[in-house]
């Protein structure tokens, strides 16, 4: 059981002069358990990618299988690919539109018609997932904090219990300790047994948590590996859009004056091994 | 140290309540800047870094103690005009500052707005295109600018407007890393030009470049210092919703393995530097 993404080619306004392909036969998989954060500048194609995660674009060429269903082929079957695959958007408090945080979470599992009576359990589930206690239930999702509204709508995507989540810039906004703690909850899921697919500008936080990479530019999947992988490969050649992380930068220059020092992101794997450089 | 350079802003005592409220979202602040001076203030989210941005431009005046823009309470008229007239905000969505739909266009409405001459407006548009870098997309659509363009448009704007100070709420949030390295770009370029800065901000990369650091936890100011000494604080920063960035962590290590000197500073090219001595 995995998604599964085939030389995929997307071209918006086909064969119309607004013609573009946003998506240039990109490869890639993911499975239940796993992290994976598709990383690249603004217009590489990341956000159409993560839509044909969940069967809202269809391939102009090429496949994307979840869990044996291939998306395009039965647009029947395109329902189920939902109900396995929670997508997230960019800012998803703003999507928020009940009266009370428990109409909120309820609206997806009722939708997808879970009995009447299992959905206080889906709900209170949920909140327990992002972190929030059930004195929540009550309130107006208009009327708690920021992070808390975030918490809230994702708690609405996990009370459908997708097997698959795509989230698309999810800590956008947060401070340092929003971020610690949504990172936080996400590999709780993943530990869960949930695939996370991750989309983001910030290298950092995908090298910290990803288990793959995949790095697009312009439409094509450019990299595609572990951590390690992704940031030998990525001293090797500038990438349009993407900044190295500050610690990965000073690594490199380091190498360059005779430092041996690892090609790293993690400090302190690089304060140790400089250390042992001037020892020697 | 710049006790001799002339004070622009100064808080006392400063509290706010949004009407209504009965918390305070500011609470006592004393805070003073001087002319030409860079301040990084930082907070967690809701720490009332954004509230108190209001205050510096007389958006919003405090519910107890005082404002002064120049000496003047911004309460009364006068230093509501001063503060309007010298103190400029960039906020953090630049889509929401552009006005005009061709970049030399957009940058030139502040100016045009306080009645200059068009030959001065000319001058100032065209200062403010090259030192944020637009000077060769000033013909362009405003809308085809990339985020890190668009912000640099908004930085442009508030420059022709000559303010004796900036204040960047955040201005680099909503930017990807590339567009967030244009704009410190810029506001260092401004720095050793004479303008007095103020960024709000929660990115601890970020202030490196500045003089002094003042931090915000629940509308208090609980810190206030040199950016060195804010950043060797380390894991202590968490208590106010702070984090030490990698880069940092490394600089950290060396100077407690006596490997730094204290001049050092966390920027890549001093650390190499340094290191190769």
């Amino acid at each position: 059981m995995s998604i599964v993404v085939e030389n995929l080619v997307h071209v918006y306004h086909e064969g119309t002069p607004l013609e573009i392909e946003a998506l240039k036969g990109v490869s890639m998989n993911a499975t239940p358990g796993e992290w994976v954060s598709i990383v690249g500048h603004t217009g590489s194609g990341k956000s159409t990618l993560a839509q044909h995660l969940n069967a809202l674009l269809v391939p102009t060429r090429g496949k994307v299988i979840v869990d044996d269903i291939e998306v395009g082929t039965d647009s029947k079957e395109h329902r189920k690919i939902r109900q396995l695959v929670g997508l997230i958007f960019q800012y998803p408090e703003q999507q928020l539109f009940e009266e009370t945080v428990f109409a909120e979470i309820a609206f997806g599992p009722r939708n997808w018609g879970v009995p009447e009576e299992e959905i206080p359990s889906r709900v209170s589930e949920a909140l327990y997932l992002v972190g929030l206690d059930e004195s929540f239930s009550e309130r107006s999702p208009f009327q708690i904090s920021g992070g808390e509204k975030r918490r809230v709508a994702i708690a609405s995507v996990l009370s459908v219990r997708p097997k698959y989540l795509v989230l698309d810039e999810p800590t956008a906004g947060l401070d340092s300790r929003g971020k610690d703690e949504f990172c936080a909850l996400l590999e709780k899921l993943k530990m869960s047994g949930t695939g996370i697919i991750h989309v983001t500008h910030d290298l950092e936080l995908a090298l910290d948590f990803s288990d793959k990479i995949l790095v697009l530019e312009d439409g094509k999947a450019l990299l595609w590996g572990s951590p390690e992988i992704i940031v030998e490969e990525l001293i090797e050649r500038e990438i349009e859009g993407l900044v190295m992380p500050p610690v990965v930068e000073l690594a490199r220059r380091l190498r360059d004056v005779g430092f041996d020092v690892p090609v790293t992101w993690k400090a302190q794997v690089l304060a140790s091994a400089i250390e042992e450089n001037l020892q020697k | 140290m710049n006790s001799q350079k002339e004070l622009i802003i100064e808080l006392k005592n400063l509290s706010f309540f949004y009407p209504g409220t009965e918390r305070p979202v500011l609470r006592d602040l004393d805070f003073k800047l001087r002319s030409g001076e860079w301040v990084a203030v930082l907070g967690a989210n809701g720490s009332g870094k954004s509230t108190l941005a209001k205050h510096f431009n007389a958006l919003l005046v405090p519910t107890q103690g005082a404002c002064f823009v120049y000496g003047h309470d911004t309460k009364t008229d006068k230093g509501q005009f001063l503060a309007r007239k010298n103190v400029t905000l960039v906020f953090q969505n630049p889509d929401n500052q552009i006005v005009a739909a061709i970049v030399e266009e957009d940058v030139a409405f502040g100016p045009e707005n306080l009645g200059i001459p068009s030959v001065e407006i000319e001058e100032r548009v065209k200062k403010a295109l090259k030192v944020t870098g637009l000077y060769d997309v000033r013909k362009r659509p405003t809308y085809t600018l990339s985020g890190g363009q668009k912000q640099r448009l908004a930085v442009a704007g508030a420059i022709a407007m000559e303010p004796a100070c900036m204040v960047l709420d955040e201005a680099t949030s909503m930017l990807d890393p590339k567009g967030r390295k244009e704009i410190n770009d810029v506001l260092c370029k401004l720095h050793k030009g004479g303008m007095t800065l103020i960024s709000i901000t929660h990115r601890l990369e970020e202030i490196v470049y500045c003089d002094r650091c003042v931090v915000l936890s629940r509308g208090a100011k609980v810190w206030e210092g040199t950016p060195k000494d804010l950043l060797i604080m380390g894991d202590g920063l968490l208590e106010w919703g702070l984090r030490v960035p990698p880069l940092v962590e490394v600089w950290d290590c060396l100077r407690n393995a006596g490997l730094l000197s204290d001049e050092v500073l966390p920027k890549i090219d001093e650390m190499v530097d340094a290191l190769c001595l």
